[in-house]
């Protein structure tokens, strides 16, 4: 919220910000909780600018557009300004640039010779001064609210604009603070001073208000309590140019004095206001009631809104006419011919307010106050201010006394009892009873002493956010300031806490996983429906419901996913070898549709060269499916300690003969891994075969399993190659398998050396290579090995039907 | 008879000098050898003959053969050697390398810059004697939000612009703080943990913002504890991670599971605090948010607040990375281009 250090100081006692100049206070508020994110000078900087009234105005002899214009700053003195606005008048009160004035953007105003005429000056526009919301460019600017008696001044001093403006971060349960009145008792708790609101001088005469405007509140919850008052006999006209400069620097736009008078207040008080055209108010009558779900009504900026049971809807007689709280009607929108305003001051439940201005998407000044809350006690005293103002401002007749109703007994102030052993315990530091005592009552609290070592603290009533002893803690803590707290060391454990498994085994995966060549990722984590092709598993996506982007509004199934496609980036970037990991959250419907299935996986992603560019290979193999599976067996010993096993798979979205499931140590499925389906390869437009794999974390979130000591043979090892012809569907592992268990003596190791499909071989079968090595604690004879091969060979035949090539 | 064979012998040694000249290769040499000094050579052959000669002239012939026979063994070891040493010369010179061609790198992985600020943070915290603990992203109402005092239509609630999810209940969760709940809930104090993850909030991405980023959070909770122990913790945690004379200060703010809260600015790592457009020219920035255990998040997980009290704080990891590598974009962390993550020295 925008502050005004001007209208600070006229809150408080004179004299209170003496030691407080503007870069100060902001520092001093930041550190009480009031963070200023910014100080800066309220209006653009010129000088030499006065008050002065045009008496004459005459054609330039020269020039048809130009009027030369006899000007009087009070005094005798009358100067002669060459203006060329089709908006001067006689009469009028302009801010006259005298000779030697500077406008902003440092333009020096001098005597100036035009079309033969010399010019003593110039009058402005509003955007000349830095003013540019308070008039157009087109025009001179004629200053609200000004006459004979402020001829000569200084505009800046006439308009009060040499103020600071002070950005204040309020806090969401502060909303006492939003306004000039809430931000002077941080400053009074500070300096020890309490601000008070300057006094308006109002008659009122006529019938009284409460005989000619019944409220009727039906929606107690919603709105407890609406008051009105009313202003007749009005000329609606501009609020004065120092009121409208005010509100131009705190950010509101001035619009006319009644509206602008609303605004000052609310910004003054915190309490929003709004004024209706009374003529406009059917049957001079106010209902306070529940919206109907789905009813329409046109808010004044135009535009229709379809309301629900949450808003609480400001009607007369015959419909509504407010949006309570929030926003009012354009039918009953004070305008220039407005004669009479009814002034409406209410309290409205934030929460319902807050879903409102939700369901509206209409964040304004009034809701965004409502929403936070605004003190109770302050909703007649901001009445009759407004109301004060806008008879003033309008020339108006304020009615006698305020319509309306309260449709419950307001709360009693609460009393909180503050223990200073807790306040001690929390903030860890002593604190006598005086100077807790002293800071709350800063802060408009009423304190007793229950005990020598307990307050009892009487809530003031803009205080709403303060239920709590613990929040005593707080506002004694931040008064006193986080600086007088100690920093004290935590208490030092008797043994150090060691790093859980979980921790060690991811650290062990990822850095496994940037041995075996992967740079680490964090990917996105949403994805499109299409993010695989028809492969998508769509009925286990989950969905987000309010996602930022319509495509991408799922998230992830797997993390090979969005990693996949940071590999295709790279690829699409012209790198020649990318392989990337991740280890992140992935999700999928579960089963019912009702829960979703996270998970934490690591998932890799390689394309392009099996190895970085060298200048000695002129054809540089392609990274395949056996790279990323000896990855995959790699990074599973270095980080689990276990031999991973591979198994054909059929996952819709790889390479229906390129992929493998992926066993953990006790054969349970632990992933997968392949080379992606070229559908989606292509979809992806990455233009190169691209491999991923995707394994669970649960096998490597235990210590790795490390083996213990085996003897190992010093005899020389014996060796004999076989080749063996085979069915397609027998699978190398199994082939090696069946040897392994065939039971043979001293079989040390079977290894795959060979592998060969061709025209020598029948239709359907392959021929497989294996390596035998036998191994025992003495030497072996060729006689001995040569009969146990014989046995094996015979054995494969019979219940294999495997043959020798 | 001597003299003919002397001058035979000669004849040889003087033929196998010539010969020795010629050799150009070790190999050449042996040859010699093998034709002079070998099973069929000639001098062999000449020293089988010297059975045939008369008893008598026999030793003197065999002294003669066998000198003639040292004699040109040691020309051709000579020569041989010389070869051999040539050989090697011409070999070694053939091979030599350009050594300033490229080596051959079999690329080892890199860290992640979020990783490697990660672990640095969270190293820091374990030294101190917190633990790590994780939880899901995808949360529910309780956790993320209820559980920490923060009810249904409260504007902190509206603030977070959280993504709800179609399972009903479920949403990304908004901050790591759910995990403080999920910890307190399968333990009882004490309880002294740091949560890194994650976090999600509904922001259309641009320069500085993403709708995922990371957070760690942490939270101690103990009897006695107080606000003085989280001015120490934070403070140490910030002269250990920025150095020890970076000037720290706590102010007053608002969150709904903390009370009383506070913002940590640290001064400005750009300015030093002198002010600058970075810290808008307050010499300071803002760090993390931290505070008390509110009771009531003490209580909705079933803790005495009378008898045990706690701190935690929160903070964005992107944004600290974006200030120690002088990153100006957050979407470059989630783009992952290699040339990105390759600059940050996260070698193994």
């Amino acid at each position: 919220m925008r502050v005004s250090y001007r209208w600070l100081e006229a809150l408080l006692p004179e004299g209170a910000l003496a030691e407080l100049p503007p870069e100060e206070l902001a520092r001093r508020l930041t550190l009480q909780g009031m963070a200023v994110d910014e100080v800066r000078p309220a209006f653009a900087g010129f000088e030499g600018v006065v008050l002065g009234k045009v008496v004459e105005v005459v054609p330039h002899p020269g020039a048809d557009t130009l009027r030369l214009c006899t000007v009087t700053a009070g005094g005798g003195e009358r100067r002669r300004v060459v203006c060329g606005a089709p908006n001067v008048e006689e009469g009028a009160v302009y801010g006259y640039a005298t000779v030697g004035s500077r406008l902003p953007g440092d333009r020096r105003i001098g005597r100036a010779e035009i079309r033969g005429v010399e010019s003593e000056g110039m009058l402005c526009s509003a955007p000349e001064l830095g003013l540019d919301a308070l008039g157009s460019a087109d025009g001179i600017w004629r200053v609200p609210g000004t006459g004979e008696t402020d001829l000569g001044r200084d505009l800046r001093e006439a308009l009060d604009l040499d103020d600071t403006i002070l950005d204040v971060d309020v806090t969401s349960n502060r909303g006492d603070a939003f306004s000039h009145l809430g931000i002077a008792r941080e400053v009074g708790a500070m300096v020890g001073v309490a601000p008070s609101l300057p006094e308006i001088e109002v008659t009122e005469e006529g019938e009284a208000a409460g005989d000619r405007v019944t409220v009727r509140i039906e929606d107690p919850d919603g709105c407890p309590r609406y008051l009105a008052r009313l202003v007749d006999r009005l000329q609606v006209g501009p609020a004065p140019g120092w009121m409208q400069a005010r509100l131009l620097a705190l950010g509101v736009r001035p619009v006319n004095a009644v509206v602008d008078a609303t605004n000052w207040v609310m910004l003054e008080t915190g309490q929003p206001l709004h004024p209706f055209d009374f003529a406009k108010v059917r049957g001079g009558e106010i209902v306070v009631r529940r919206a109907v779900e789905g009813e329409s009504f046109v808010t004044l900026d135009g535009r229709t809104r379809t309301l629900g049971s949450e808003t609480t809807m400001i009607c007369d007689a015959e419909g509504p006419i407010a949006v309570g709280g929030v926003m009012g009607g354009l039918e009953s929108e004070v305008a220039d011919g407005t004669r009479s305003v009814l002034l409406e001051s209410a309290w409205f439940d934030p929460a319902r307010i807050g879903r409102t201005a939700r369901r509206l998407g209409l964040v304004s000044e009034a809701s965004a106050r409502f929403a936070r809350g605004v003190d109770p006690e302050i909703v007649d005293v901001a009445l009759d201010r407004a109301a004060g103002w806008i008879a003033r401002l309008g020339g108006g007749r304020l009615a006698p006394g305020r319509a309306g109703a309260e449709a419950v007994d307001r709360p009693e102030a609460s009393t909180i009892e503050l223990r200073l052993v807790r306040l001690e315990g929390l903030v860890g530091r002593p604190f006598s009873p005086e100077e807790s005592r002293r800071a709350l009552t800063r802060l408009g609290f009423e304190v007793e002493e229950r005990d020598e070592r307990t307050l009892a603290a009487r809530v003031p009533s803009w205080r709403f956010d303060v239920g709590r002893e613990v929040d005593l803690v707080e506002e004694v803590a931040r008064v006193v300031g986080y600086d007088t707290v100690p920093e004290t060391p935590l208490p030092t454990l008797p043994v150090a806490p060691s790093v859980r498994a979980e921790e060690a085994g991811l650290d062990r995966l990822a850095q496994a996983s940037r041995a075996a060549g992967f740079d680490e990722a964090r990917t996105p984590s949403f994805v499109s429906r299409e993010v695989l092709g028809e492969a998508t598993p769509v009925d286990r996506l989950v969905e987000i419901r309010n996602p930022i982007s319509k495509a991408e509004r799922f998230l992830r199934p797997f993390v090979f996913t969005t990693l996949g496609a940071a590999v295709a980036h790279n690829v699409a970037r012209g790198a020649d070898r990318v392989k990337l990991f991740e280890i992140g959250h992935a999700f999928l419907l579960g089963e019912s549709g009702e829960a979703v299935d996270e998970s934490r996986r690591l998932a890799l992603a390689a394309a392009g060269q099996r190895e970085p560019l060298h200048w000695s290979e002129t054809d540089p193999p392609a990274y395949d499916f056996f790279d990323l599976k000896g990855d995959v067996e790699e990074l599973v010993a270095r980080a689990g300690g276990w031999r991973p096993e591979f198994a054909p798979a059929d996952r819709s979205w790889l390479h229906p003969g390129r992929q493998a499931e992926i066993h953990g140590a006790d054969d349970e499925p632990v992933g997968f891994c392949g080379e992606l389906h070229p559908r989606i390869v292509e979809e992806w437009g990455v233009g190169r075969r691209l491999y991923v794999a995707e394994l669970e974390l649960a096998p490597f979130e235990r210590p790795p399993v490390v083996g213990t000591y085996r003897d190992f043979a010093r005899e020389p090892a014996v060796e004999r190659d076989l080749a063996l012809v085979v069915p397609d569907e027998d699978h190398a592992a199994e082939v090696v398998g069946a040897i392994r268990e065939a039971g043979l003596e001293s079989l040390a190791e079977v290894t795959v050396f060979d592998r060969y499909r061709g025209a020598q071989l029948p239709e359907g079968r392959y021929s497989l290579g294996v390596r035998l090595v036998f191994q025992a604690g003495r030497t072996l004879t060729d006689e001995e090995v040569d009969r146990e091969v014989d046995r094996l060979i015979e054995r494969l035949e019979r219940e294999r039907g495997w043959t020798l090539r | 008879m001597i003299d003919e064979l002397r001058e035979r012998l000669e004849g040889v040694r003087e033929r196998v000098d010539r010969e020795l000249e010629a050799a150009s290769s070790p190999e050449d040499a042996e040859e010699i050898r093998v034709r002079a000094l070998g099973k069929k050579g000639v001098l062999t052959a000449e020293a089988k003959a010297i059975g045939s000669l008369p008893v008598e002239a026999r030793p003197e012939a065999g002294q003669l053969v066998n000198r003639i026979k040292d004699a040109i063994e040691e020309a051709i070891s000579e020569r041989e050697a010389a070869l051999a040493e040539k050989a090697l010369a011409a070999r070694l010179e053939s091979e030599s390398l350009d050594v300033t061609l490229p080596g051959r790198r079999h690329g080892q992985g890199v860290r992640h810059p979020l990783s490697i600020v990660t672990d640095e943070l969270l190293d820091i915290f374990r030294r101190m004697g917190f633990t790590v603990a994780r939880g899901p992203e995808a949360e529910d109402v309780w956790h993320n939000f209820e559980a920490l005092n923060i009810p249904e239509g409260h504007p902190a609630r509206e603030e977070m612009d959280t993504l709800y999810l179609e399972p009903g209940g479920l949403l990304l969760r908004t901050h790591t703080s759910p995990v403080q709940i999920r910890v307190m809930e399968a333990r009882e104090p004490p309880v002294r943990v740091v949560v890194p993850g994650r976090v999600f909030r509904s922001d259309t991405p641009d320069a500085s913002h993403s709708p995922y980023f990371h957070q760690i959070e942490g939270l101690w909770v103990d009897e006695g504890i107080s606000l003085a122990h989280l001015k120490w913790a934070l403070t140490e945690f910030v002269h250990q991670f920025y150095g020890p004379d970076v000037g720290v200060r706590f102010r007053p703010s608002y969150f709904q599971f903390t009370e009383p809260s506070a913002e940590l600015d640290i001064q400005c790592v750009l300015c030093g605090g002198a002010g600058c457009s970075a810290c808008k020219r307050t010499g300071w920035m803002e760090l993390l948010g931290c505070g008390v255990v509110d009771p009531a998040v003490l209580e909705a997980v079933g803790v005495d607040p009378e008898r045990w009290s706690g701190f935690a704080w929160g903070m964005g990891v992107e944004r600290i990375a974006m200030n120690k590598y002088a990153i100006p974009d957050i979407r470059l962390f989630f783009e992952n281009d290699v040339r990105f993550l390759r600059q940050f020295g996260g070698g193994a």
